[in-house]
């Protein structure tokens, strides 16, 4: 009962979506710098796991959508703002995001693990991480997390994930910590060659990634219909084979 | 039976409201109540499919997650290139360290476990590569073209089939190098990991077996545990239908049980109690006190209705008998004699048998009352009546007042002799009897009387007046005859 009344609401919303949206098309705000999910390829285009995501995604809400590639550390204010009613770029859902947006249901799961050169910290145990210079993105979990956990003046905070890496390659900075599939993109790269995940990876709650669509909030039409599109692409399986064309394992 | 009353004695209209009332309420109560508890049930039922079928999709995904780990050992076993392997490696670790956030300690450990062994087996190979590339390197400082040959073997060799006692022959000749031992002791260390891998991968192996026995016989409980939740919450559904309809059941027998006992009972009693009206007799229908303040009002007016008519029987009773009795001296009146002497004269006629009819007056009762007054007049009166209404003893027999101081007595199947008999023995019983004067007992009045009567066997041509006209005109003569005596006409 309950699910046919979902469904109807979900069909009038849809429809309603549809009238509103489809005149003027949906703007997505994505990130760019988080490789695999987002990134610049060598032609210059922006693709990845999310874009792939967002292109499903508003296929299967029937809507049309234009994409704005915005800077990480603004992307919630111009949620905020209104330049775009949703974010696709992995963004993980905290109590004070919560407060300036509402996220929808999570779309992939990750874990947060430190990359580094394995020949001078294959063994180390967390503490003795502690003496050791760790970067990451600026306004992400895992920067959170260490600001919580390590010793703030051993702590880098860089705009992005790919300036992290940077980082780490010319040897700024001894660890990164990033989302396991990130690194892994990473490791496996001609760049990462010489790197390796180092240590056991973080069970901490603030480190469980799960990445939600982040939608302006006010409009839970709208968040209704990217709950229904997620499902539906999960079920038709575009999902997987985006899945696959990224990471060779499920990620859900 | 007034003690038994109850108490209370509540309105019909009341009760009926108060009753169905109740009852609604109580529908309502265990309408909502049931309705609650089966919501309960079906929120419960919902509750656990929803949260132990995606376990059971969770679990199915990690089993998924196993069969790609154990593949990924398998190419980092098989593989023989340094950065394939790499890649392998670092792929089947994401993936593993997936488990370390499963709230399992088994699966956790035991993905731990599996990693190590994944690490060791690629350190391992990397040990062995290294290995392998010193050998080769030791070999090139040989031009001999049979050392070429083997370095040329050896570099083709993949590592896992460096084994001790599997080399090609051609290696036999390596013996005579400068550097053999060092050579001999690579190979030999290569050899020897080898053995070390095909241990590690069989016990890794098997521990992946284990995990996924484990996540399989943990789904399967799983599945169970839904089915016998749901099956358990069915059966409880049930349970509460049945207790609902027998509540229902119950109720309503329990209603008609009241209703037949407190209306249609009562209501049945009234009726017959109103039907023995007509058959009540000589004492009114008492009824048992009723419940409802109705029925029972009723019950009281037919109880007063009983009683009404109780009373206007006695009082047509009285009436009847006021009509046929003569005021002064208890006897029936000249109006009631005439009625029964024309029953006995049917009567007779129709029997055939003898009728006598006696008149008798007081002898110089003109003389009496001038000389006591009126009062004893009728007291003379009332005392001879008595006299002669001793001599009605059979049914039929009729002693009247016809007027004045004259009597009548109607005796009918009766012989001849008899008449005389009693007509004598009522003149001597009133000559003989003296009558005292109420306020002096000195005085004391004779009183005779003369009786005239006839006896016949009626037949149809005879008829009342003649026949009373006959005895007066016997009357007459024993008047003319002197007075205290009897004559038949």
């Amino acid at each position: 009962m309950r699910k046919i009344k979902g469904k109807v609401f979900f069909l009038l919303m849809l429809l309603f979506v549809s009238v509103s949206l489809v005149a003027a098309p949906l703007r997505v705000a994505i990130e760019g710098n988080y490789p695999p999910f987002s990134y610049v390829d060598d032609s210059g285009q922006v693709v990845g796991f999310d874009i792939d995501i967002t292109h499903a995604l508003c296929a299967a809400m029937n809507v049309e959508c234009e994409m704005i590639l915005v800077e990480w550390s603004e992307i919630l204010e111009g949620l905020v703002a209104g330049d775009y009613q949703l974010i696709i770029a992995s963004m993980g859902k905290t109590p004070e995001r919560e407060k300036l947006a509402d996220f929808s249901d999570y779309y992939y799961r990750a874990h947060s693990v430190f990359v580094g050169d394995p020949k001078q910290h294959s063994k180390k145990h967390y503490d003795d991480l502690k003496q050791l210079r760790i970067a990451t993105g600026k306004d992400t979990l895992q920067s959170q997390y260490l600001l919580a956990n390590y010793p703030e003046e051993n702590v880098y905070l860089l705009n992005s994930h790919d300036e992290a890496m940077d980082a780490l390659i010319k040897g700024d900075v001894d660890l990164v910590l990033s989302n396991s599939i990130s690194q892994l993109h990473f490791l496996q790269s001609p760049e990462g060659e010489n790197f390796d995940f180092i240590s056991e990876p973080l069970v901490n709650d603030l480190l469980v990634d799960y990445a939600h669509i982040a939608i302006r909030k006010g409009h839970p039409e709208l968040l209704l219909a990217v709950n229904e599109g997620l499902k539906k692409i999960r079920f038709n399986g575009q999902y997987d084979q985006i899945n696959r064309k990224y990471i060779p394992f499920s990620i859900y | 039976m007034p003690s038994k009353r109850p108490i209370i004695r509540p309105k019909l209209s009341v009760t009926v409201l108060v009753v169905s009332l109740v009852f609604v309420v109580m529908f309502l109560v265990s309408v909502g109540f049931s309705l609650g508890l089966l919501r309960g049930i079906t929120a419960k039922t919902q509750e656990t499919s929803q949260e132990l079928l995606p376990e059971l999709v969770h679990t199915q995904n990690n089993l998924l997650k196993i069969e790609q780990i154990r593949s990924y050992i398998d190419l980092i076993y098989w593989v023989q290139n340094g950065n394939l392997e790499r890649n392998y490696r670092l792929e089947s670790q994401v993936l593993i360290h997936s488990f370390l956030f499963e709230n399992d300690p088994f699966l956790a450990s035991e993905a731990s476990n599996i990693l190590h062994d994944i690490r060791e087996i690629a350190s391992i190979r990397q040990l062995q590569r290294t290995l392998q590339r010193e050998a080769i390197q030791a070999l090139n400082e040989f031009t001999d073209p049979n050392v070429i040959k083997v370095r040329g073997l050896l570099s083709a060799l993949p590592q896992r089939e460096i084994r001790e006692g599997q080399l090609p022959s051609t290696f036999g000749q390596l013996t005579a190098l400068s550097s053999f031992a060092e050579i001999e002791q690579r190979i030999l260390f290569i050899s020897d990991l080898n053995r070390q891998l095909d241990w590690m991968l069989i016990d890794t192996k098997a521990r992946l077996e284990r995990v996924s026995t484990y996540l399989n016989s943990d789904a399967a409980l799983k599945a169970q545990t839904l089915a016998t939740d749901i099956g358990t919450d069915i059966e409880r559904i049930t349970q509460y239908s049945v207790f609902f309809m027998s509540v229902v059941v119950l109720l309503f027998l329990f209603l008609f049980f009241v209703f037949k006992n407190t209306l249609l009972r009562p209501i049945q009693s009234l009726v017959a109690g109103l039907k023995a009206i007509e058959q009540q007799g000589n004492k009114t229908i008492m009824l048992k006190p009723l419940f409802f303040k109705e029925l029972d009002t009723i019950r009281e007016s037919i109880e007063d209705y009983s009683g009404l008519v109780f009373r206007m029987q006695k009082a047509n009773q009285e009436l009847e008998n006021l009509s046929r009795i003569d005021g002064l001296t208890g006897l029936a009146n000249r109006r009631y004699l005439d009625e029964i002497l024309h029953e006995e004269m049917n009567r007779a006629m129709r029997h055939q048998h003898a009728l006598a009819l006696l008149m008798i007056d007081i002898d110089h009762f003109k003389g009496l009352n001038d000389q006591y007054g009126h009062q004893v007049g009728d007291h003379c009166l009332k005392v001879i009546a008595q006299i002669i209404k001793g001599y009605t003893q059979r049914t039929g027999e009729l002693a009247a007042r016809f007027g004045g101081e004259e009597f009548t007595l109607i005796l009918p199947e009766i012989a001849h002799p008899d008449v005389w008999r009693i007509a004598e023995s009522i003149r001597e019983e009133c000559s003989q009897t003296a009558i005292y004067l109420e306020n002096d007992f000195s005085i004391s009045i004779q009183m005779t009387v003369s009786i005239g009567f006839v006896h016949q066997v009626v037949d149809v041509t005879d008829d009342a007046e003649a026949l009373l006209k006959k005895a007066d005109q016997a009357l007459y003569q024993a008047k003319a005859s002197g007075r205290n005596c009897v004559r038949e006409g």
